[in-house]
């Protein structure tokens, strides 16, 4: 419907004016059947040409502002828009020129001197023949007024009928002032007589006579004679005699037609050069609106023209942006239209092919997504390299075992690009050693140490596929064995122990007796020196007993695993109560508190923790002992924002410290500083903590001695099985 | 060929001549001391029930249209009267409109001005254009509006006005008259009010 508007308007648009032209032209050429519409058939015709003005004006200013912005097919546009024009513009211009000579010489060609003479002189020829009866219509007046000059007014009527079928005149009348006297006529008594001209009354109170002629409405030409009568002694007023002389019709007849042509000729004199003007208004009118009308559709064909040119580019634009959707409309069936069509196919085809593309990404991103769900999923660390050994991709979990943040390194060689992260350094020498020695599929332990803690990974690497002859990249897999050895560790010592304390606590009574009865049967029967080494030998089995017995007892300890006897208490509680233990003894060690008032209750069993703080507070009095201002410090914290509401417990001393080379294996059994002791204190510690689901670590204060840090949570149903980074900072803050 | 440039050069000094005579002609003519129609007087008399015009005009044609007169272009001249009723809160109503027309044209066999009612058709001829001029310019006894006609209450306002009607010229001159101010000869209107 659009495209038929857009056809049918500038049709119906130019068809009017056409039609505006076609009336005006014949308006122009005397037509009366127009010529009433002239002045609005110009105005209808320059407010067309206004239209067209400003439509054009309005094409070209956007045709400037296209150029300047370079839009596509503007300058073809431009290009046909000016081949078209002056396409139009010369011819239209010549014939213009040409018309305007040939119309100017044929109106000239109209008037002639020669024939402008013969027609003055046809007049003046005409007024010479009507003058022989302007003197003999004269002549018979002056003879009237000599018969009528003695006639009484009153008289006069009788006496003036008779004068004028004497004298031939059509009608014969005297005047006073104002007033007639008398009148005869041949057309009727009803009639008025013709009054005779008023400014001639001042020629005629001097006495003169007038003769003229006198065109009488439809009567003709007459001759009108005019005559003051000589005043009579006793005359009030003075009188005229008046004379209408009918000239012959034959006569009028021929004079009028001269008059007439006199008359017209005139007239086209006259109106020669408004004639000019006209017709070159006209002309001019014409060819400016035919050159608007041209040159408004040059830019309609141009547009027209370079319109399915513009949706090719515009349209070529997109596909290369990756819109293969892009359909141009058909412009025609032309060899255009051919193009247009082929482009058409050529997208939808594109189209088809770019979603099948689609398709095939989001699959591959599907599968994408679920390998990296699964991989994120995996507590083992997956890290892809690329066949230039630069990062790929790597899931959480390594990021977790290495405590690193891998992501920053994507696209990088990790082997150079990582700095201060010792851990990852580490791994990555290990790694990129295989990889740079060029082995294809590896597994090794790989144990790395940060802190005097020893972190023990699984790795195994095997090369990706390729694309083609490519060479593909590598995946590394990696698992943190460190917890589970530990736990293997502690399931061997705890077997240890409980088989110690079920094979070697039995035969101990049994020697501490038999011992003890050797010295009791023997001691008296010996002399003293052999009683003093009974005696000494006898003690020593029994101290070492004792010792013995203690030993195993740890080790039981250490090995059973009975139910906890959970209840809601307050640590703070327990601690006041079990340092007081601790106060009343003379070890000049100073025991300082620092407990937080706010510290919620937990769930705990009172035995156990009992007896963690006993083993606590016993390993800093031991470290402390025999050194000068000796303190041990206890101190709580309430942890709320943490995996899981906590406390905090902290016991420190000032004394020499752990050994930095068994920092991180102090919870191991076995592993001591001390010269005295089991080794089982602090294993016990952990054991007990990781029974209530919390957390602990162990590490030396700034300003020396062994801070032992541990998190309980509050409700043993959300256990701290691993502690949390904040509040290991926290835990690392206070150290 | 210096001929033929003159004879091309003249048709477009005219169109130039024309187009800026179109241009300018209004403003710069506008200037100049213009001929032109003037009412001297004019008023309404109510005799017997019937308001009558009486009018003294000068017609004072210019030199433009005398040589157009004398050269046989009639010329048709319009004496316009409106009666207008005034009103308070609405627009003014025009109860009537009168339009008397005459001709003027010069008879050359004769050399005498004859002037034709074309209302009547009645014609009288003049020795010279003034005293045709004079005639034409005296309106006197015409008939404008019986009394009775006159809603009362409602004061009543009568314009005259008289002009030249170009639209009656020969086809050619007709837009140059319509363009040229020197052939708009016309009278302000002049305006009184009736009273009865």
């Amino acid at each position: 419907m659009r495209k038929i508007l857009a056809i049918l308007l500038p049709i119906a648009g130019l068809t009017l004016l056409l039609l505006s032209l076609y009336l005006l032209s014949s308006a122009t050429q005397n037509s009366e059947q127009f010529s009433r519409l002239h002045p609005w058939l110009l105005l209808l015709n320059i407010g067309g040409a206004l239209v067209l003005f400003v439509v054009i004006g309005a094409n070209l200013y956007q045709l400037i502002m296209q150029y300047r912005a370079h839009v596509m097919g503007s300058r073809l546009t431009a290009r046909l828009v000016g081949i078209f024009v002056v396409l139009a513009l010369v011819p239209v211009l010549l014939v213009y020129g040409f018309s305007l000579q040939f119309l100017n010489r044929g109106i000239d060609s109209w008037f002639d001197v020669r024939v402008e003479e013969a027609l003055d002189d046809s007049l003046r020829l005409s007024r010479t023949a009507l003058d022989l009866r302007l003197n003999e219509a004269r002549g018979r007046m002056e003879r009237a007024a000599q018969e009528l000059r003695s006639v009484d007014n009153l008289l006069m009527p009788l006496r003036l009928h008779q004068v004028r079928i004497e004298t031939g005149a059509s009608e014969l009348s005297v005047f006073g002032q104002n007033r007639i006297i008398a009148s005869s006529s041949m057309i009727g008594a009803s009639v008025l007589p013709d009054q005779p001209p008023e400014e001639l009354l001042v020629q005629l109170r001097q006495g003169q006579p007038y003769v003229g002629l006198d065109p009488i409405g439809a009567e003709g030409i007459h001759v009108r004679v005019i005559i003051p009568l000589a005043r009579l002694a006793g005359e009030p007023e003075p009188r005229l005699l008046q004379g209408l002389f009918e000239v012959p019709e034959r006569v009028s007849s021929l004079a009028t037609n001269v008059e007439t042509a006199y008359s017209r000729y005139r007239q086209l004199l006259q109106m020669r050069e408004p004639l000019k003007y006209s017709f070159t208004l006209t002309l001019s009118l014409i060819l400016f609106l035919s050159l608007l009308a041209a040159v408004w559709a040059a830019f309609y064909a141009a547009r027209k023209l370079v319109a399915p040119i513009q949706d090719l580019a515009a349209g070529t634009r997109a596909v290369a942006k990756g819109d293969y959707k892009t359909l141009l409309p058909m412009p025609a069936r032309d060899e255009m239209g051919f193009l247009v069509l082929s482009f058409n196919e050529m997208t939808r085809r594109l189209s088809r092919a770019s979603e099948q593309a689609r398709v095939s990404q989001q699959e591959v991103e599907r599968e994408r997504a679920h390998l990296e769900a699964v991989l994120s999923r995996l507590s083992s660390g997956v890290i892809a390299f690329d066949d230039d050994l630069s990062l790929r991709t790597a899931n959480a979990a390594a990021g977790d075992i290495l405590d690193a943040d891998l992501t920053r390194y994507v696209g990088k060689n990790l082997k150079r690009a990582v700095q201060n992260q010792p851990l990852l350094e580490q791994f990555m020498a290990a790694v990129y050693a295989h990889f740079e020695a060029g082995e294809d599929n590896w597994r090794e332990e790989i144990s790395l140490h940060r802190d005097s803690r020893r972190r023990v990974l699984m790795c195994s690497s095997a090369m990706l596929p390729g694309e083609g002859d490519l060479p593909g990249g590598r995946v590394l897999v990696f698992d943190d064995l460190t917890v589970l050895l530990q736990a293997q560790r502690e399931a061997a010592w705890g077997e240890v122990a409980r088989r110690l304390a079920h094979e070697i606590k039995n035969p101990l009574t049994p020697i501490q007796l038999a011992a003890e009865r050797v010295r009791h049967r023997y001691l008296g029967q010996m002399d003293e020196k052999q009683g003093e080494v009974l005696e000494r030998c006898t003690r020593t089995i029994v101290q070492q007993v004792e010792a013995l017995k203690e030993m195993v007892n740890a080790f039981s300890d250490y090995a059973r695993t009975p139910e906890l006897q959970l209840a809601s208490l307050n640590l703070n509680d327990l601690i006041t109560e079990v340092t007081d233990m601790y106060r009343s003894r003379e070890t000049g060690v100073k025991l300082r508190l620092e407990l937080d008032p706010d510290l919620p209750r937990i769930e705990a069993d009172s035995v156990r923790l009992r007896q963690l703080l006993h083993n606590l507070l016993k390993n800093g009095f031991e470290a402390v002992s025999g050194s000068d201002n000796a303190t041990v410090m206890v101190s709580t914290r309430n942890v709320p924002d943490g995996v899981a509401p906590a406390v905090q417990l902290d016991v420190m001393d000032n004394g020499a410290g752990f050994d930095e080379e068994i920092l991180g294996r102090v919870f191991e059994p076995y592993v001591t500083n001390k010269t005295k002791g089991t080794g089982l204190g602090l294993a016990i510690v952990r054991k007990l903590v990781e029974e209530h689901g919390g957390s602990l670590d162990a590490s030396n204060d700034r300003s020396g001695g062994a801070r032992v840090t541990i998190l309980l949570p509050v409700n043993t149903g959300s256990p701290l099985a691993i502690l949390p980074a904040d509040a290991r900072s926290n835990m690392r803050g206070n150290a | 060929m210096i001929s033929m440039a003159a004879t091309v050069s003249a048709p477009l000094r005219r169109i130039a001549a024309g187009l800026l005579l179109c241009l300018l002609s209004g403003p710069v003519l506008a200037e100049e001391e213009l001929p032109g129609f003037l009412i001297r007087t004019a008023f309404t008399d109510l005799i017997d029930g019937h308001h009558y015009l009486y009018a003294d005009i000068d017609y004072g044609l210019g030199d433009t249209a005398m040589d157009a007169l004398e050269n046989g272009v009639p010329l048709t001249f319009e004496v316009m009267v409106k009666v207008i009723r005034q009103r308070r809160w609405t627009w003014d109503k025009t109860e009537l409109e009168i339009s008397q027309q005459y001709q003027l044209l010069y008879h050359a066999l004769t050399e005498r001005y004859l002037l034709r009612d074309l209302n009547t058709g009645a014609q009288v001829s003049y020795i010279t254009f003034r005293a045709a001029a004079a005639e034409l310019g005296r309106i006197s006894d015409l008939p404008v509006i019986a009394d009775e006609e006159l809603l009362e209450g409602y004061p009543y306002e009568v314009r005259l006005r008289v002009r030249l009607v170009v639209e009656a010229f020969p086809a050619p001159m007709r837009w140059v008259a319509i363009i040229f101010p020197r052939w708009r000869l016309a009278s302000d209107w002049y305006a009184w009010m009736l009273r009865s």
